[in-house]
């Protein structure tokens, strides 16, 4: 057998500057974009080192190690004279608003955006037409008058009533969504399921839903996502302090913040907006994706 | 069971897919439905499945018209192109899930299941997803859930076309003795001529939503009803060749520019025809090689493919391009100019404006 | 009666919560319109007497002038950002995880709870020496602290609502950016453009709808929104921030004229219209529209 010696040739190395030279585009490009993106992670850095500071140098950087400013989550807390009411009773409607919200909002799209991806029924286009309508329409407007249909259906002041108008506000935006998720389930399995035995209903619910799984988490995640931070509509239309939820909870102590230690509102703002962060960990590629009709918000 | 179309008809928003379609098939039998793509017969098929239904005409199974019924109600039976597994589903959920929707009981579907998944070779592969499985084995599942509720009637969308060659031999072998065994009456839609004439009984050409020809695939190849069907069969297409009949003295004669071809006595068409603009219809391996210009028609070399033990001559007679199948050793030192000599049988004569095959 | 009963059926929560609460409040806003309800809830027919009133009322010069100001300014910081965002996200950096990382960084406005993100900048702008921009500048360049809320109150009104809005036209302009063939960049790099020639020549003229679809979207929902206005400075100090839409809103719930709030708010309820319709002829949303394959 041969021995093949190999001679490394002389390979031509860039000198650092020469790199410099061809990649300037590209340091530009981060330079500026850190630059840019710095206020934001910085912000809600500050958020989280401030929460577990006992006190910060220079009014800017927080220094000194203390659990102190997360006390609310296990006693009470007096700030300016005024004890706090314990934060678990606006935690709970929280997650009842959002977990409710998600509920209703996956099962009704989930029925209307199968009808209107593959069902023929007269006034189809009609009703596909007045989705996107609505799904680009700011509800928002019609708050006055929204106030006036819960007020004569006695579900002012009520979690479950703005709910409800929470549902109806989003429920464009879902349906929109799972419509799409439905639109590239194959034909043929839905014909293999109807020459199997189904009918329409239980192709829906054996064989349709298991396919668009990723569509009802991504539903899910968004009206619960809507549903945590919603703070318009509660502020609106909710006045007793036991229906209160976080986003409300966390404004009253905003309220007066001139007073208030920043290390409790800091620590408050980050158990509210906990969850929203998670879900975003996970979901961040998919949402950057589904978020292209999103944008009733600004 | 056999099935029967009646004048049936489809649109899709005003637009024939189907036009007054009759046919009829018998119990017991396989036939096929082979076209060109956007010809009807998928949408044929999913009348028969009950997906669509017709706009106009009945469709009878047995005695009974089904043009209502809902797919669930047919006990049929159907293979999809993608096979359309239920992919939440294991392989034996997947075979059990007719029965499931028939609300058998749970322990007799499962062995049913087995029952069928036994006569496909899937035994080993039953607790296994669909996506772990090859297109080979997804195909068998399609077939074996097909199976599984005893249809009366089994549906095949293009079900090979998804599969590499020799996989789709030993299916086309598995299907068809299946379907032997079974007796079960079967459609088969595809667009693959040598799968509808190795598998059916008999095959329906479709173009434009009608019937050209429905028979076994022997006369189809050799005794085209018209051009449609004479184009559409065969590897390479029949060549073509367009003249003018005439009577020349006592003689129907094809005259074009450059050539002319003489019926014999026997094989000469009825009066009325002559004067008509006609196609000569003569398959590749129905015309020889000659230096003899008598009864033959002068040929020029355009250029040989060679396909091993044969070889494909393009030549041109007058304006118009023929290939001829001819043995390697003819083709080796062949001259520029020579004659090819049509197998009297195998000609066929086309009214050019009906493309009806006037010779039969 | 069968097809379309299943359909309907399905859709009919729906259809059912579309009525309570589009339909019926479309039909009560436009009645409201032409009554003088207060908070004693009473119907009562006023005529024009609303309309009348919008084009007399003192403040609404100013309020206009907002409105101009804030959708301009925050409109053309969002398509400006959104789309240098993209680019240098898509484009120049071209290692994926990098760009992700970005980008991700950009939706955190969008997804915090109003309230949080609304904290933050409170924070930021805070007056007295806690705030962190009177911190830093004392420490940087020595001044005094500064009021910026009361100042700058419609500046950094713009800059909250554009932090939020950039990424929409972030992740529009970059699906729009990644959608060219490679095969464009790499002949135009061949045939010797320089990476700014590329942007100007290449990627700028085929965001021309993609730019077109942002402004038109965003134009409506910061037309018709005014949460993070409402939070930040509640249309203060005095009117300075004070937008159309938090007018109504607030001549609804704070001054309890509801006739008048919802004259107001039916001024914006048809502009919206407008542009929705706008919107689904511009950009053939028709295509959605596709029949079903079972009879």
């Amino acid at each position: 057998m041969n021995m093949v010696v190999k001679k490394t040739p002389p390979v031509a190395r860039d000198s650092f500057l020469k790199t410099l030279q061809k990649k300037w585009h590209l340091l530009l490009a981060y330079l500026l974009l850190t630059i840019f993106s710095l206020p934001i992670g910085l912000m809600f850095l500050w958020l989280f080192l401030t929460s577990i500071s006992t006190h910060t140098i220079a009014g800017v950087i927080p220094a000194g190690f203390t659990l102190e400013h997360w006390s609310f989550l296990w006693g009470p807390v007096e700030v300016g004279g005024r004890v706090l009411p314990s934060i678990w009773q606006a935690t709970w409607n929280t997650i009842l608003f959002a977990g409710g919200l998600t509920i209703f909002e996956v099962i009704i799209s989930t029925m209307a955006g199968y009808t209107l991806s593959r069902m023929n029924f007269p006034g189809r286009k009609l009703m596909l037409r007045s989705v996107l309508i609505l799904h680009a329409f700011p509800g928002v407007l019609l708050l006055i008058a929204i106030f006036y249909v819960l007020n004569a259906l006695g579900l002012i002041d009520t979690l479950w009533g703005v709910m409800l108008v929470k549902v109806a506000l989003q429920i464009p935006l879902s349906i929109y969504i799972i419509k799409g998720f439905f639109d590239e389930v194959s034909w043929d399995i839905e014909w293999a399921a109807l020459v199997d035995g189904c009918n329409r209903l239980t192709v829906w619910y054996q064989v349709i839903l298991p396919q668009v799984k990723p569509g009802i988490a991504a539903i899910s995640i968004f009206s619960f996502i809507a549903g945590w931070s919603e703070f318009l509509l509660l502020f609106t239309f909710i006045f007793s302090e036991h229906n209160n939820t976080l986003a409300i909870y966390l404004l009253a102590i905003i309220g007066d913040f001139r007073v208030v230690n920043y290390g409790l509102l800091a620590a408050a703002a980050l158990f509210y907006i906990f969850p929203v962060l998670l879900f975003f960990l996970f979901t961040q590629k998919f949402l950057m994706k589904m978020n292209m009709g999103g944008g009733k918000q600004v | 069971m056999n099935i029967k179309f009646n004048n049936v008809s489809k649109a899709f928003n005003n637009q024939l897919a189907i036009d007054s379609l009759n046919l009829e098939i018998e119990n017991g039998e396989f036939i096929a439905l082979l076209g060109p793509s956007g010809c009807g017969k998928s949408t044929t098929l999913m009348m028969l499945a009950g997906l669509y239904k017709p706009t106009a005409g009945e469709i009878y199974f047995g005695s009974v018209v089904v043009n209502d019924l809902e797919p669930k109600e047919r006990n049929i039976g159907m293979v999809f192109q993608s096979y359309a597994l239920y992919p939440h589903l294991t392989v034996l959920e997947n075979i059990a899930f007719p029965l499931k929707q028939q609300k058998v009981p749970k322990k007799e579907r499962l062995r049913r299941a087995e029952e069928v998944a036994e006569l496909v070779h899937l035994q080993e592969f039953l607790q296994r997803w669909p996506s772990q499985l090859s297109g080979g084995q997804q195909q068998r599942v399609a077939i074996a859930r097909a199976l599984v509720k005893k249809p009366d009637l089994l549906l095949l969308d293009e079900p090979m076309s998804n599969l590499d060659t020799r996989l789709k031999n030993n299916m086309r072998n598995e299907v068809c003795r299946l379907q032997k065994q079974l007796k079960i009456t079967t459609v088969l839609v595809t667009h693959d001529q040598e799968e509808a004439m190795i598998m059916a009984d008999r095959v329906a050409i479709l173009d434009a939503g009608k019937i050209q020809q429905f028979d076994p695939p022997e006369k189809l190849f050799n005794k085209p009803k018209n051009l449609f069907v004479a184009h559409f069969m065969g590897n390479p297409p029949m060549n073509f060749l367009e003249g003018r009949l005439v009577n020349e003295g006592n003689q129907q004669v094809v005259v074009a520019d450059d050539w002319r071809y003489a019926f014999t006595k026997e094989k000469a068409l009825p009066e009325k025809y002559t004067g008509k603009q006609v196609k000569l219809g003569i398959r590749a391996h129905q015309l020889a090689i000659t230096q003899e210009s008598k009864d033959a028609l002068p040929a020029k070399l355009l250029a040989l493919e060679y396909l091993g033990r044969e070889v494909i001559i393009r030549a041109a007679i007058g304006k118009q391009n023929v290939c001829v199948f001819v043995e390697n050793m003819v083709a080796n030192n062949l001259p520029e100019h020579f004659y090819l000599y049509p197998d009297r049988a195998g000609v066929h004569v086309f009214d050019e404006e009906t493309g009806e095959n006037l010779s039969l | 009666m069968k097809r379309w009963f299943l359909p309907y059926l399905m859709l009919s929560p729906f259809l059912i919560l579309v009525v309570m609460f589009y339909v019926i409040p479309a039909f009560i806003t436009v009645m409201l319109a032409f009554t003088d309800m207060n908070y004693a809830m009473e119907w009562r027919f006023a005529g024009l007497v609303n309309f009348e009133k919008i084009f007399t009322d003192p403040f609404l010069p100013v309020i206009v002038w907002n409105t101009c100001k804030y959708v301009g300014g925050t409109l053309f910081f969002n398509v400006v950002f959104g789309f240098v965002l993209a680019l240098l996200s898509t484009y120049y950096i071209q290692h994926e995880k990098s760009g992700i990382f970005f980008r991700a960084l950009w939706m955190l406005p969008r997804i915090s709870p109003p309230v949080v993100y609304v904290l933050l900048f409170l924070w930021f702008f805070a007056p007295g020496q806690y705030g962190l921009l009177n911190a830093l500048s004392a420490i940087f360049l020595g001044v005094e602290p500064q009021n910026w809320l009361s100042e700058y109150a419609m500046l950094i009104v713009i800059l909250a609502n554009g932090f939020v809005g950039a990424s929409f036209g972030m992740i529009i302009f970059s699906s729009a950016i990644r959608a060219i063939p490679q095969d464009i960049f790499r002949a135009a790099k061949v045939d010797g453009a320089t990476e700014f020639a590329i942007t100007k020549e290449i990627i700028l003229p085929l965001m021309k709808w993609p730019v077109m679809f942002v402004s038109v979207w965003q134009l409506l929902s910061l037309l018709t929104s005014f949460e993070y206005i409402l939070l930040l400075t509640g249309g203060g100090p005095f009117l300075d921030t004070e937008v159309w839409s938090l007018y109504s809103y607030h001549r609804a719930f704070v001054g309890f004229e509801f006739g008048y709030g919802a004259a107001l708010a039916l001024v914006m309820v048809f502009t919206a219209f407008f542009l929705t319709a706008l919107m689904l002829k511009l950009f053939d949303f028709n295509r959605m529209i596709k029949s079903s394959r079972i009879d």
